[in-house]
């Protein structure tokens, strides 16, 4: 509960307009794109810094937890007020402030969708090369909390490499800017300890972009294979030649199965693996690129192998693979999404290891992976009404990460850690590593006012004892 | 009976919270509030009717809000049918609230009778002509009513009209026919725009196309959107019973709306087992005009129009019908026309019928936006397909001072039409 | 040993033989030769040979409050602010070997102490290579590198070490060892400490091994080099080329002062307003091709009076000429000054008039070089010290102007102590607070970093 006095000075800060604080309005604000919902006590809708900074100050000084929120689309439970508290919405702060093209930046805030940046950028020949599968409805803030990844960073890697600067507002509201729009300025990379920290260690109000020349063009095909170990030995021969392909995709059968039931994308149901491949860069050597790939591919006795030859063909070819996470709504609309990554060459081995894992567990595992890095995305379906078999998926997807680990992996490539993966850093860190992680949290934001109760498990509450040192 | 609840249970459950419907969703975009997308209206509808959180009265805000404009189906992997939905929970909220006296006029009284609905008009155009209408914006009286007081003003003049008899009037033999059809004129033409009424038949004449003008009555939309089923099935029925009495190779209308709910009338009676049959009939030989006039091959015989032309997709020809190429497809073939294409070109303007009464800010956001768009492509030319469009740019345009023509796609095949060398 | 050293102190260089072995550890004149650093004389050197002994080394000091400096192969040890002590160095230079190569997934785990030039060397047998390519590369260490955020030309085409790293152990301050990052490129579990580490000199912890992206050899590289006589031209050049589809691997620019080697090796002449721009491209061999081409086109619209192209190794004389000019340069004269100067990128030519004006008006020689897709440019003069001080300011005003910064990097220590400062930034006061945090005994490189804003 959140005290009438307090609704009024936020009022007072960010207007009327701007503050929701209803049953419905708090209902709409308790969740995000994963099953677990908990109540905000309002929500507000800042329109700038200045707004973010005095909200920060009043919460600071009363204690009241504020989860920073754009889009909501993560998949890690990032933006679910688990203590309530203030859903600090940066929807409203959404103007493109600066595109220089000479300089390679773009200078945005934090409500800017993804997608809508992209299409600012693509007239002028330019883009932005992260691309999560969110991007028709993400932020850039939510992008920068979770340090974003998508198809595109196989070739081009991921947020952290393309954000150079932050303004970022503190607990407390001070307002202080890391990184830098220029390159190298010798200072701890405060911003790379941002990126990625999941709302924890501050509020993003602005972002200096980087941001690069489109290749000058692109080719994407799709292969088809009947055997699974065929489809990610072709990934393993086709890194391992040395291309750098924009993008791998892999889709099990059950998979496209699933996407073809809702997206009609025309993927086959029959295949037992699918790769989703794209080449960017030259005009002229893009062919050559293609013809190796097709190579490898038949190698791999691929059965077919299509190649767009037009945009709307490409289109099509990614509209399957975009809407796979939504698909399996269809059949199983609560499902659980595995975000455990390997090193390359572990592909084929951990695929396999999911399917036993399904097995075991007697659940289905479809799978989607972003073949390339490694980045595996099992999604693991139950019946929402059975605690049994929701029991069962859970314990599949620990499992899943365990093995994860175990062949050298993370349990997170691009969803973060949230709520949804928080015991799982246990088995993937020391208690000295997250004791570390906890003194940076401490550092920026001591009261724990920022999305409380996320990603560090709970017994490591006890951190190593402080050692207060010599005065400054 | 079933329930409401029973209805929507599992529909309700196929979201799955991922988010993207909010990249096609107006009424997010422009606000940025969570309720105000297809995922927030179907999480809200789930608190009400799966978890009994709060009462659907309470969501009242909520599910008349929606433009129910299906831009958020086009991007949602499950499809979950968040326009249908809220047209079921609105005729749950009708049974639990019972109808407004105004509704009740306007969809068991004037929308059957196109004849009372002519005579409504004429006291508006009197109310025009002799400036009581003025006089009532001038003096207030127009804001005392909320939100509709605000979107009457988007109401143009009632022009001179006779009402369907005058558009039948219309109507000629002509030589060497290669199609007969059946014109669903619609409610605003004859009553607000009898010119179009006179364009769509000489377009189609243009077109070899003979034309009969017979007596249908409302389409039944409107009162389906506000929940009001019953007299949507009377109205269908109606039109079906007089659609049965003609031989016509397709039942064509320029109101992209219309065609539509027209399209639709199949499922709106497929549990009436005396009038399912015929309303799959009827619904199987409906078309858009733009549809039509490409499936038959367009009459190319046009004159030049200097004109830099982009077109506003009217929600239920793109996301319901999945008409989008069609009005391209003739824009394009008129000589001297330069189109150019404006970014959300299938986002909804606003209108959404007769939204604007009730959720007028709302409306005027979503058309800001539209309008943005409009002018940020230099054209000259605005061309829609639907007269709650048409009705809601020019007011648009006319706010924002923008130095654009809105033109109903006919109108201008008209004009070039009539442009031709040779021509009456 | 020294008398005035306190019994504890004593006691740890004591230690400091039984964690890492008596061979191992340096002390008195020994320590002073070559590790003297910023003025100020170790009294011990240790060479630790393991991570489990560097922890027991750091726990030790911190216990005693020992200062330490951690040490590759110094190159970047008498750049930027000055040490405010520096008790013991550790030099990692014995841990130097990789610990384990991935090559099918593109990855290597190395001791910090491995030189860079030597893993390049590992690596080449298997046809990969690490993009870091910092002009001392050839005696650099990796976890020297990561930790002062060193880069080379490569950067344009393959991004900074921040982005190569995929993860670092670290012993902190207190004694702990710290894993951060893992073996993939695609990781976002927890807090992102790997990237506080890069670039942290030494303050925070003490890198003993890095986790590295690794590239395939490419199949052909080339490289061109274009004299103008306007840098203006060169430029604008740099503009078109930056604003292309192409990705070269390097776009550098020396003038007549620090590009004679350069010249030399390409038989070429450099007047004194002259530029040399240096663009390389590596990949396959079409690309190469096509990126000779496309670049000599842009060349020659925008006025380049030579051309010359040199495919594969027959482009390594020129190279390691440009390369060596950094050596070169501070090695012509004992108190040449070393700055670098970051700007947004289309204001680099921008500053370089600018500094040629401000050497002009002064009558003092400023030579250049820089990485101009990446608004980066280094200075290097010669002055009396009143003088130096001078132009010191009028080019950090310069930089600030446009919205960069100046700082001095190599210099004579008592320009170093001076003038090697920043101004400070509004998220110093979290800087502090974090390395408070990590090191609340302040035993890590104190004075380096952050001793430089102010």
């Amino acid at each position: 509960m959140i005290a009438p006095s307090i609704i009024k000075e936020l009022t007072r800060i960010v207007g009327k307009e701007n503050i929701l604080a209803e049953l419905k309005d708090l209902l709409s604000y308790s969740y995000d794109a994963t099953m677990r919902q908990e109540m905000p006590d309002v929500i507000v809708f800042p329109r700038s810094t200045e707004q973010v900074s005095a909200i920060m100050k009043l919460a600071h000084r009363e204690r009241i937890p504020v989860v920073p929120r754009g889009a909501g689309t993560n998949l890690s439970g990032g933006t679910i007020p688990l203590k309530g508290g203030i859903v600090l919405e940066i929807s409203r702060m959404n103007r493109i402030l600066e595109i220089n093209t000479a300089d390679r930046r773009a200078v945005v805030e934090p409500g800017v969708v993804n997608l809508d940046l992209q299409n600012a950028l693509a007239p002028l020949g330019y883009f932005y090369p992260p691309d999560p599968a969110s991007q028709k409805s993400s932020t850039m803030g939510g992008n920068v909390g979770e340090n974003a990844g998508g198809p595109m960073c196989l070739r081009y890697g991921v947020t952290s490499k393309y954000v150079y600067g932050i303004e970022i507002v503190l607990a407390d509201g001070t307002v202080i800017d890391v990184g830098d729009y220029v390159e190298d300025f010798p200072a701890y990379d405060l911003r790379g300890l941002f990126i990625g920290s999941e709302g924890m260690l501050g509020v993003a109000t602005k972002l200096i972009l980087h941001i690069i020349p489109k290749p000058e063009a692109s080719r994407t095909m799709l292969a088809i294979f009947d055997r699974l170990e065929d489809t990610s030995q072709a990934v393993s021969d086709i890194i391992g030649a040395g291309i750098v392909p924009g993008a791998i995709e892999l889709l099990d059968q059950k998979m496209c199965q699933v996407i073809e039931q809702s997206v009609k994308a025309g993927y086959p149901t029959d295949a037992a693996g699918l790769l989703l491949i794209e080449v960017a860069g030259l005009a002229d050597t893009l062919e050559k690129q293609v013809r190796e790939i097709s190579e490898i591919c038949q190698k791999n006795k691929a059965r077919e192998l299509r190649i767009a030859q037009s945009s709307a063909e490409r289109d099509a070819l990614w509209k399957g693979r975009r809407g796979a996470f939504g698909s399996v709504a269809r059949i199983c609309p609560p499902y659980i999404v595995c975000d455990g990554t390997v090193p390359r060459d572990k592909l084929p081995a951990a695929l396999h290891k999911v399917g036993e894992i399904a097995e075991e567990y007697k659940v289905l595992i479809v799978n989607v992976a972003h073949a390339g890095d490694g980045n595996l995305h099992p999604l693991i379906l139950f019946d929402v009404k059975s605690p049994e078999e929701h029991k069962a998926a859970k314990k599949a997807g620990e499992t899943i990460l365990d093995a994860c680990i175990a062949m050298g992996g993370t349990i997170s490539g691009e969803h973060g850690i949230g709520l949804e993966k928080m015991d799982a850093m246990r088995h993937m860190f020391d208690p000295a590593d997250i004791a570390a992680m906890r003194k940076v949290k401490d550092v920026f934001d001591p009261n724990d006012i920022f999305n409380p109760g996320k990603m560090f498990p709970p017994e490591a509450e006890a951190v190593l004892p402080k050692e207060k040192g010599a005065a400054r | 009976m079933s329930t409401v609840v029973e209805e929507l249970e599992q529909t309700l459950q196929l979201c799955n919270k991922c988010g993207l419907c909010l990249a096609g969703c107006p009424t997010y975009k422009v606000t940025g509030i969570e309720w105000a997308s297809a995922r927030g209206r179907v999480a809200l509808l789930r608190s009400a009717l799966l978890d009994k959180k709060l009462g659907l009265d309470d969501l009242n805000e909520q599910i008349f809000n929606c433009l129910t404009c299906n831009g958020c189906t086009e991007h949602c992997p499950p499809a979950v049918p968040t326009g249908e939905i809220i047209f079921r929970v609105r005729q749950e909220l009708l049974r639990q609230k019972g109808q407004p006296w105004t509704q009740r006029l306007l969809f068991q009284k004037l929308l059957p009778n196109p004849e009372m609905l002519h005579r409504a008009s004429r006291l508006l155009r009197l109310a025009d002509v002799t400036g009581l209408r003025n006089l009532a914006r001038k003096t207030g009286l127009t804001r005392l009513v909320g939100d509709a007081g605000k979107a009457e003003a988007m109401v143009p003049k009632v022009p001179a009209s006779e009402g369907l008899d005058a558009i039948k009037h219309l109507v000629k033999n002509i030589d060497k026919p290669k199609h007969r059809v059946a014109y669903f004129v619609g409610c605003y033409a004859p009553n607000f725009a009898p010119e179009r009424g006179a364009a769509t038949i000489r377009v189609l004449n243009k077109n070899q196309v003979e034309v009969a003008v017979p007596d249908f009555v409302c389409c039944g939309l409107p009162a389906a959107g506000y929940g009001d089923m019953e007299s949507a099935k009377d109205l269908a029925r109606k039109n079906i019973e007089t659609a049965s009495k003609m031989k016509v190779d397709a039942i064509v209308t320029p109101c992209a709306s219309c065609s539509s709910y027209l399209k639709d009338y199949a499922k709106l009676l497929a549990d009436d087992p005396q009038w399912s049959e015929k309303a799959k009939e009827f619904a199987g030989k409906v078309r858009d005009i733009s549809e039509f006039l490409v499936e038959i091959g367009l009459n190319a015989e046009m004159g030049e129009l200097k004109r830099k032309v982009t077109f506003h997709d009217p929600c239920h020809l793109s996301h319901y019908q999945k008409i989008k190429d069609q009005p391209r497809t003739i824009l394009k073939s008129i000589p001297g026309v330069e189109f150019v294409e404006m970014a959300e070109a299938d986002m909804c303007c606003g209108a959404a019928g007769s939204y604007a009464f009730k959720n007028y800010a709302l409306s005027q956001k979503v058309l800001e936006r539209k309008m943005g768009n409009v002018a940020r492509t230099g054209a000259d030319t605005l061309v829609s397909s639907c007269p709650a469009c048409i009705m809601q740019l020019a007011c648009g345009v006319s706010q924002q001072k923008l130095p654009v023509t809105v033109l109903e796609i006919v109108e201008l095949l008209d004009e070039a039409y009539r442009n031709a060398r040779g021509n009456d | 040993m020294d008398n005035t050293v306190s019994p504890e102190k004593q006691a740890f260089y004591q230690k400091l033989g039984e964690i890492a072995g008596a061979g191992n550890v340096l002390t008195g004149d020994k320590a002073a030769a070559r590790y003297t650093v910023d003025g100020i004389a170790p009294r011990a050197v240790v060479q630790p040979a393991s991570t489990k002994q560097v922890v027991d080394i750091v726990r030790a000091a911190n216990e005693s409050r020992i200062t330490l400096v951690p040490w590759g192969n110094g190159s970047k040890q008498h750049t930027g602010p000055c040490l405010e002590a520096a008790d013991t160095v550790l030099c990692l230079s014995n841990m130097n070997r990789i610990v384990e190569l991935d090559a099918s997934n593109f990855s290597v785990q190395v001791q910090a102490g491995m030189v860079n030039g030597e893993l390049q060397k590992q690596l080449a047998e298997k046809n990969l290579f690490f993009p870091l390519d910092p002009n001392y590369m050839e005696t650099s260490t990796i976890g020297g590198e990561i930790a002062t955020n060193s880069n080379g030309p490569r950067r344009i085409m393959y991004s900074s070490v921040r982005d190569l790293v995929l993860g670092v152990t670290v012993v902190s301050p207190t004694g702990d060892i710290i894993h951060t990052g893992g073996k993939t490129m695609k990781n976002v579990a927890g807090i992102d400490l790997c990237r506080m580490y890069i670039g942290s000199w030494g303050t925070l912890g003490v890198i003993t091994e890095a986790v590295l992206r690794l590239f395939p050899m490419p199949e052909a590289s080339a490289g061109l080099y274009m004299t103008f006589n306007d840098a203006e031209d060169a430029f604008r050049m740099v503009g078109q080329l930056l604003n292309s589809p192409l990705t070269p691997s390097a776009i550098e620019l020396v003038d007549a002062v620090t590009g004679h080697g350069v010249a030399e090796a390409i038989g070429s002449n450099l007047k004194d307003s002259d530029v040399l721009l240096i663009v390389n491209a590596e990949g396959t061999k079409g690309d190469v091709a096509r990126h000779v081409k496309d670049v000599s086109a842009l060349a020659k619209t925008n006025k380049a009076q030579t051309v010359i192209t040199l495919e594969n190794e027959k482009a390594s004389p020129a190279w390691t000429a440009y390369r060596g000019s950094h050596g070169a340069m501070l090695d012509a004269n004992n108190s040449v000054v070393q700055g670098k100067a970051a700007v947004p990128i289309s204001k680099l030519g921008d500053l370089v008039q600018q500094v040629k004006k401000i050497g002009a008006s002064r009558g003092v020689k400023i030579g250049l070089t820089a990485h101009c897709g990446n608004g980066i440019l280094y200075t290097y003069l010669a002055a009396e010290h009143e003088a130096l001080l001078r132009i010191t300011d009028e080019l950090k005003r310069a930089a600030a102007s446009l919205n960069g910064f100046f700082l001095i990097e190599a210099a004579p220590l008592a320009v170093r102590k001076e003038a090697a400062t920043l101004p400070l930034r509004n998220d110093y006061p979290l800087m502090r607070r974090l390395k408070a945090e990590f090191d609340p005994n302040n035993i890590l490189n104190p004075g380096r970093l952050l001793g430089g804003l102010r």
